[in-house]
């Protein structure tokens, strides 16, 4: 479990007034950057990074009371979003096929080849590498075994080190 | 913590550069208007799949009923042919049929949208306002994404109550690199099945077992005809009826395999077979032992064919949370 997850304590009063419970408004505060930051590298667009981050908060406002770890419930939230989002962006483009800007290597090669990963193990290396969670963790986000993200992570490093130059 | 290679060092530093010049600011008015008015956030890039209003939902899910009278007939149609197509593009929440009959069977559009909602079942797009009222309108047998820490979850209707049970942890991830999702049916039980994405070219796997356990039993003599493999939203042809091939007799090997499956939406109809014993476990993945690839079903959508005179499906139905045994 992250450090943040611990920092955020579930109370407040009945959700659905007019006014949020206080630990929403904390949990809010102290997370949507990070949050932010975690939805960019699983998505590279900062726009729909923000856009996820509002949505899972919207969403979990209405269930605060409820929720019994906010922390991993709002990562999980912008993690299966984000998932949702790529999807639907792999799609589109496979109907409308445009010219792929990630094909020149540049200053940020190492994300150029992040962005091309499948989404679970992008999904791995970044809430390993960055949000520093265990195994057992991400595997609980992203609803697979332990045993797959090590095999995940085992194959995005691989491919990594063939992408990047030596 | 384990010693980092320098690859991985490499790695955190950038995962941690390239974050530090993002600096949203948050949006605290924003988040209140979005959860009090319950819209939905259009993101950058369009969802394949349109969400169909709540007015529709009552047709779709009325459809779906249709459909348990309709299946029958379709599936053992003497000629091998199906009776009806789902066109995707077409703005009504009905099939048209081939022959210009009646519809008979559902477009699963506004369902199948709800693979990609979040983690908690009452945010599915469905009927509104979601996320309130914990009440929604599902056809029985519903399979919708839970909390992540318990997978999947199958409504399995209750139409003599008006309520529907949402059974954990019903799905699971399976062995490394693979992933299926499952179900388990009461005996003469229809359901259809509706995978999405998968590439072009891609294979499902389908595993069946008798008494949702994989490890003793055998592998059941599901009712699965070619007849009834029906690509969304394209005529049905010889190459997807070719396409089906039985190759499991033994629980360790998937009964069925399809294989270039289209990269939209796909769905399957399929009827437990009866069993003295109990219930039977149907499981769908795109990987097996011997498979190469490793992606995972994306989405996965179940719906148990509910028994056409159950009308009451069609009401407003109850979601109540059962606690995983």
């Amino acid at each position: 479990m992250s450090q943040h997850d611990s920092e955020i304590v579930p109370a407040g009063p009945t959700v659905g007034s007019e006014s949020p419970p206080t630990s929403f408004r904390s949990a809010y505060e102290d997370r949507y950057v990070a949050l932010v930051r975690l939805a960019y590298l699983l998505t590279s667009d900062e726009g729909t990074a923000e856009e996820l981050v509002q949505d899972a908060f919207a969403k979990a406002l209405p269930r605060w009371p409820t929720i019994q770890n906010p922390g991993a419930y709002l990562r999980t939230s912008v993690v299966n979003g984000a998932n949702s989002w790529i999807r639907r962006a792999a799609l589109a483009r496979t109907r409308a096929p445009t010219e792929d800007v990630h094909t020149e290597l540049g200053a940020n090669h190492l994300q150029d080849v992040l962005a091309h990963l499948p989404e679970r193990q992008r999904a791995v290396l970044v809430l390993r590498y960055y949000e520093q969670l265990e195994d057992r963790e991400i595997a609980r986000i992203l609803g697979c075994r332990p045993a797959t993200v090590r095999t995940s992570a085992f194959r995005a490093l691989a491919q990594l080190r063939k992408e990047l130059p030596a | 913590m384990t010693t980092r290679t320098e690859l991985e060092r490499h790695l955190e530093q950038h995962l941690q550069t390239e974050t530090a010049r993002v600096n949203p600011s948050p949006g605290w008015d924003l988040i209140l208007e979005r959860a009090a008015t319950g819209s939905e956030l259009y993101l950058a890039e369009p969802a394949p799949v349109r969400r169909v209003p709540a007015f529709a939902v009552g047709a779709a899910a009325a459809a779906v009923v249709l459909v348990a009278i309709a299946v029958g007939v379709t599936l053992n149609d003497p000629e091998g042919e199906p009776v009806a197509t789902v066109d995707t593009d077409s703005s009504e929440n009905t099939a048209s049929a081939q022959d210009g009959s009646s519809p008979q069977m559902p477009n699963f559009a506004g369902l199948e949208s709800t693979v990609e909602s979040g983690p908690e079942f009452d945010e599915i797009d469905f009927t509104t306002p979601l996320g309130r009222e914990g009440t929604v309108r599902l056809p029985a047998g519903t399979l919708v994404p839970g909390p992540a820490e318990h997978g999947w979850e199958i409504v399995t209707g209750r139409p003599d109550r008006h309520q529907i049970e949402i059974l954990r942890g019903s799905a699971q991830a399976w062995g490394d690199e693979s992933c299926r999702s499952g179900l388990t049916l009461a005996p003469d039980t229809d359901c259809v099945v509706t995978a999405t994405p998968l590439d072009e070219g891609a294979t499902l796997y389908v595993w069946t077992y008798e008494n949702a356990d994989p490890a003793t039993s055998q592998t059941s003599a599901i009712q699965l005809s070619p007849d009834a493999f029906i690509p969304h939203g394209r005529p049905f042809a010889d190459r997807w009826r070719d396409s089906v091939r039985s190759i499991g007799t033994s629980p360790h090997r998937p009964a069925f395999e399809f294989t270039g499956w289209p990269i939209e939406r796909t769905r399957l109809y399929l009827t437990a077979p009866s069993t003295d014993s109990g219930l039977l476990t149907v499981e769908i993945g795109d990987t097996c032992s011997d498979a190469p690839e490793t992606r995972c079903v994306n989405g996965l959508f179940v719906a148990l064919l509910g028994d056409p005179a159950s009308s009451e499906l069609l009401e407003s139905i109850q979601i109540v949370e059962r606690e995983a045994s």
